[in-house]
């Protein structure tokens, strides 16, 4: 699938990753907590995605922020706005290099913030287990009010059938169809994140 | 509202590693940049894992313990075609589906397409009013795509003609009825004694009916391929295999 390089996403602010990149070189110890916060959730999948060892992703994400912000400490970043570019580049080369060693990489024990940082913000989709995962599936589906995007759900899920298809047998706008899967997505969040919290009371 | 561009066939694409490198990494980039997009895209990730594992497990489960989203499927179809003097069975089998029932077993039901090697549908003829022709509804999806090379083609269907039956109807949801549609019906034994049909708009325009003479269609096995006309050729849409029984008394 070829698609145009798209433009930035809406939600992301050059300016403040430039902001954020200079406060890291000036010493800033909340501007780095903020920097790993917000690059982790990212970090990680597209770590998972290459990778099922859910501790190496952990571990690896937590090593390409740790060289980066030792950059950004130091000499910095000729273009802040290639930070993104940057920190992916640092944790697929990681990635590469771990798997051509098949070694685990241990962190050093100054870490332990970042290390417990990374944890915070892994999200609640790798940690959930299988049974957790399917009973809110399971409630998913029931508490769809629209039975149609129950069936489109369980169609394109199970089923495999393509989004064309259903659009053209549902009679969906391509968009349409998007926000129902995207509206999906977000009540399994919610739904997973409550059960983590149920779990942790 | 979602904060970024990339739509749902991007993420379901870049998941399955079939984006190509330049995009691939334009979405990365964004998704570090963006948590909302990272988030998404590990929902889709949750999502999949989800269903496959609730296939499954669906899949062991007994028959008929298991609520099925394929009975709800066949309470809407029985609403929307009350109108019909017969039940009409469920769309929305994916594998074998016992035809004259008014929900399928749900193991059958959540089939995938991939799955349905082992398993048959069984269709019952909608006997019209003069009672010498038999219609038959088939499912759009116990038909798997042309395209689909992963498996052969398509789950068996099975029908039983009844007897004193002069034409037979063969009705196939469509998206499109106004696109010209043809059916082949090859005997697996002679593939040379090709039968082709030419689709016509049922009433409801929802459908496409293929009708032929009872006597043409000898008892055994067909491979049956659906054609649809796109730019001036006939390109294959469905393809399934067809097991037809002797004449039931």
């Amino acid at each position: 699938m070829n698609e145009p390089k798209p433009t930035p996403p809406r939600g992301h602010d050059p300016v403040e990753t430039e902001r954020l990149a200079l406060a890291i070189k000036q010493g800033d110890r909340a501007a780095e907590s903020q920097f790993v916060r917000r690059f982790t959730p990212g970090l990680l999948t597209v770590l998972r995605v290459r990778c099922n060892d859910e501790e190496l992703c952990r571990d690896l994400a937590q090593e390409a922020l740790r060289i980066v912000l030792l950059r950004l400490r130091g000499d910095g970043l000729e273009d802040p706005a290639g930070l993104a570019g940057f920190l992916r580049g640092t944790a697929l080369n990681l990635l590469a290099n771990e798997l051509r060693r098949s070694a685990h990489r241990t962190t050093e024990t100054a870490s332990d913030w970042l290390d417990q940082a990374v944890s915070e913000r892994a999200g609640p989709y790798e940690t959930v287990e299988v049974d957790d995962l399917v009973r809110a599936v399971r409630e998913l589906i029931s508490g769809m009010k629209v039975e149609r995007d129950r069936e489109l759900l369980w169609r394109h899920y199970v089923l495999e059938d393509s989004k064309e298809r259903l659009c053209a047998e549902f009679t969906l706008s391509a968009e349409h169809f998007d926000r129902v899967l995207h509206r999906a997505r977000q009540r399994l969040r919610e739904l997973l994140v409550s059960r983590g919290m149920d779990a942790g009371a | 509202m979602q904060s970024h561009q990339f739509t749902s066939e991007t993420i379901r694409a870049y998941l399955d590693r079939h984006l190509d490198a330049r995009t691939e990494q334009a979405l990365e980039e964004a998704l570090i940049l963006d948590p909302e997009l990272a988030d998404e895209v590990q929902a889709e990730a949750a999502l999949r894992r989800g269903f496959a594992e609730l296939k499954r497990r669906e899949r062991e489960a007994q028959p008929g313990n298991v609520r099925s989203l394929a009975d709800a499927a066949a309470k809407r179809d029985a609403q929307r075609q009350a109108a019909r003097p017969t039940p009409r069975f469920v769309r929305y089998a994916a594998a074998a589906a016992l035809f004259g029932l008014a929900a399928i077993p749900s193991y059958l039901a959540l089939q995938s397409q991939r799955q349905q090697a082992d398993f048959e549908a069984r269709l019952t003829a909608r006997i019209e009013a003069s009672g010498s022709r038999a219609a038959y509804e088939l499912p759009a999806s116990l038909a798997v795509s042309a395209t689909n090379t992963e498996s052969e083609p398509g789950a068996p269907v099975r029908l039983r003609l009844p007897q004193d039956v002069r034409e037979v109807s063969l009705e196939l949801p469509s998206a499109d009825t106004s696109v010209p549609t043809r059916l082949k019906l090859s005997p697996f034994t002679q593939p040379d004694a090709q039968i082709t049909l030419a689709g016509a708009p049922l009433a409801d325009d929802q459908s496409i009916g293929f009708r032929v003479g009872s006597e043409r269609l000898l008892p055994g096995r067909y491979r049956v391929t659906v054609e649809r006309q796109q730019d001036g050729s006939w390109v294959a849409d469905r393809e399934f295999t067809l097991n037809i029984d002797a004449a039931q008394r």
